[in-house]
């Protein structure tokens, strides 16, 4: 297994190109959850192209693939209700607001744009219709609602809610948003990941420092894997939250917080071998790829940076300035010629 | 007033506000009745966290807490976000709130301090090592 320092890594000049096609950009998103910003990154040049201020406590972000409306989930603590902002991600309009249920977090979108699931802190998610701007529907699953997740083919939404429930709800979406079954862990389900094809879903979940695996068909839980412990933090409590799967679906990656360390495990063998790790230098909490699987971006919280790693060699190139306390972030990509 | 019937008294204005940040901000997660919810906050009801000396609460609220921490007896392994929007006369009327609905004996926070205590700068949350306190 193998094991990067992250001060080796700091001079390094970033060589890889993300692979963006002519006419488009790929910029990453990252929320800042206690401030009321987001900072946009042009992933070629790694540097802050916009600082976009939207609103108390952003959390949760979504977009649409075709990269034209960007959805942040606003918390706003001090407010009784939260509110979803509508972004166009080419001229960084903020294009409509509206007020939901209170501390929404890590909301889901369907391919289109079209259907927004916000998880909010009365048990509910809130589908909002994003072309009519309305709620359409509030599903119940009581916990916080926390995460969600939606399949490539936008069918299919997979709600995570934290707390009690310990198990994962799933939504058809064109069956009029209705309820069609139910995944349960073994803990409270905290971030999630969904395959590509839509086979596996996988959940860091309380209390294991790694995650679990579900298959979706039957949805049951087939696998429980454990990271292996960073040398130096035996017998120190961590937690993981992140987990994103690579888009060539060869690796999963997991954020170890307090151990500061982004564990990266095998999708090709379905005992999921932890393959590498690579130390971070503070509290990681979120991560996401660029679209052609060179790049991750992890969301290093505690020290208001997001760091830049070669997804293929998991060398650490850099990092990068952010705001205060990094969690959820995502790579758009912006077609300027649409 | 008929004689014999007290006055009532009007709450004290930490209180009234108190109150109301609580239910927006605390209660999302330590619940209304401050039982807390397993997975998501400890209690605050009946917890020895709301006799905790003054700066670790203040400190808990401005800068956000992280486990491994007990409370009544249970071990949460969590995290509290921060709340440094909070002005100074906020933190300390949620805290005073808290006080007097759980404490057997609710001691005042004061704005002074809360303030004082800000100008400690602190990026992340606290752990309980760092705070230095246990119940
Ligand atoms: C987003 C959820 C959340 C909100 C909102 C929140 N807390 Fe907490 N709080 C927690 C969690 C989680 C912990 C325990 C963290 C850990 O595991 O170390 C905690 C711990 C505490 C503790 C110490 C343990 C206990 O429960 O006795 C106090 C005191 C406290 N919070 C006060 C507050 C106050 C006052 C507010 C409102 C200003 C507030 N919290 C808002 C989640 C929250």
């Amino acid at each position: 297994m193998k094991y990067l320092n992250p001060l080796s890594i700091c001079c390094l000049a970033f060589f890889l190109t993300p692979g963006a096609s002519a006419g488009s950009r790929q910029l990453l998103w990252q929320t800042n959850a206690y401030g009321n910003d987001v900072h946009i990154i042009d992933i070629e040049t790694r540097k802050v192209v916009k600082h976009l201020v939207v609103g108390p406590q952003p959390h949760g972000i979504a977009a649409s693939d075709d990269g034209s409306v960007v959805f942040i989930a606003i918390e706003n603590f001090k407010s009784p209700t939260g509110e979803l902002v509508m972004i166009d991600p080419r001229t960084y309009e903020i294009t409509h607001r509206m007020e939901i249920g209170p501390k929404p977090n890590q909301l889901a979108c369907t391919p289109d744009g079209r259907f927004v699931y916000v998880p909010c802190n009365d048990g509910h998610y809130w589908v909002i219709d994003a072309r009519k701007k309305k709620v359409v529907t509030k599903i119940k699953t009581g916990g916080r609602p926390h995460n969600t997740k939606c399949s490539r083919d936008g069918k299919l939404m997979y709600l995570s809610p934290m707390g009690s429930p310990k198990r994962v709800t799933i939504v058809d979406v064109e069956a009029g948003h209705k309820v069609v079954g139910e995944i349960p862990y073994s803990n409270s389900v905290r971030p999630p990941a969904l395959a590509p094809d839509g086979k596996r879903h996988y959940q860091n979940i309380d209390g294991l420092i790694g995650f679990e695996v579900s298959d979706t068909a039957t949805r049951k839980v087939i696998a429980r894997i454990e990271h292996q412990i960073p040398k130096g933090y035996a017998g120190k409590k961590s937690r993981c939250h992140g987990l994103a799967i690579r888009p060539d679906q060869k690796e999963i990656w997991s954020c170890n917080v307090e151990h500061r360390t982004v564990h990266v495990h095998s999708l090709t063998d379905e005992a999921f071998p932890e393959i590498a790790a690579v130390s971070m230098i503070g509290r990681v909490y979120w991560l996401c790829f660029s679209p052609d699987s060179k790049l991750a971006f992890v969301a290093v919280r505690s020290n208001r940076k997001v760091c830049v790693v070669d997804a293929q060699t998991k060398e650490v190139l850099g990092h990068i300035e952010v705001g205060d306390n990094p969690k959820r972030n995502l790579v758009v990509t912006v077609k300027d010629d649409a | 007033m008929l004689p014999g019937c007290k006055i009532p008294h009007s709450p004290p204005a930490a209180s009234t506000q108190g109150s109301k940040l609580y239910h927006v901000a605390c209660a999302a997660c330590h619940q209304p009745d401050g039982k807390g919810l397993e997975g998501i906050a400890p209690p605050l009801a009946d917890s020895a966290w709301v006799d905790a000396p003054d700066e670790i609460l203040i400190r808990i609220v401005l800068h956000g807490v992280r486990g491994p921490l007990d409370a009544k007896g249970q071990a949460y392994n969590l995290e509290m976000p921060a709340m440094g929007f909070f002005t100074d006369e906020e933190v300390a009327a949620v805290l005073n709130y808290i006080r007097e609905r759980w404490s057997v004996s609710p001691k005042a926070i004061q704005a002074e301090k809360v303030r004082h205590i800000r100008t400690k700068k602190r990026a992340d949350s606290w752990t309980l090592e760092e705070l230095g306190w246990r119940p």
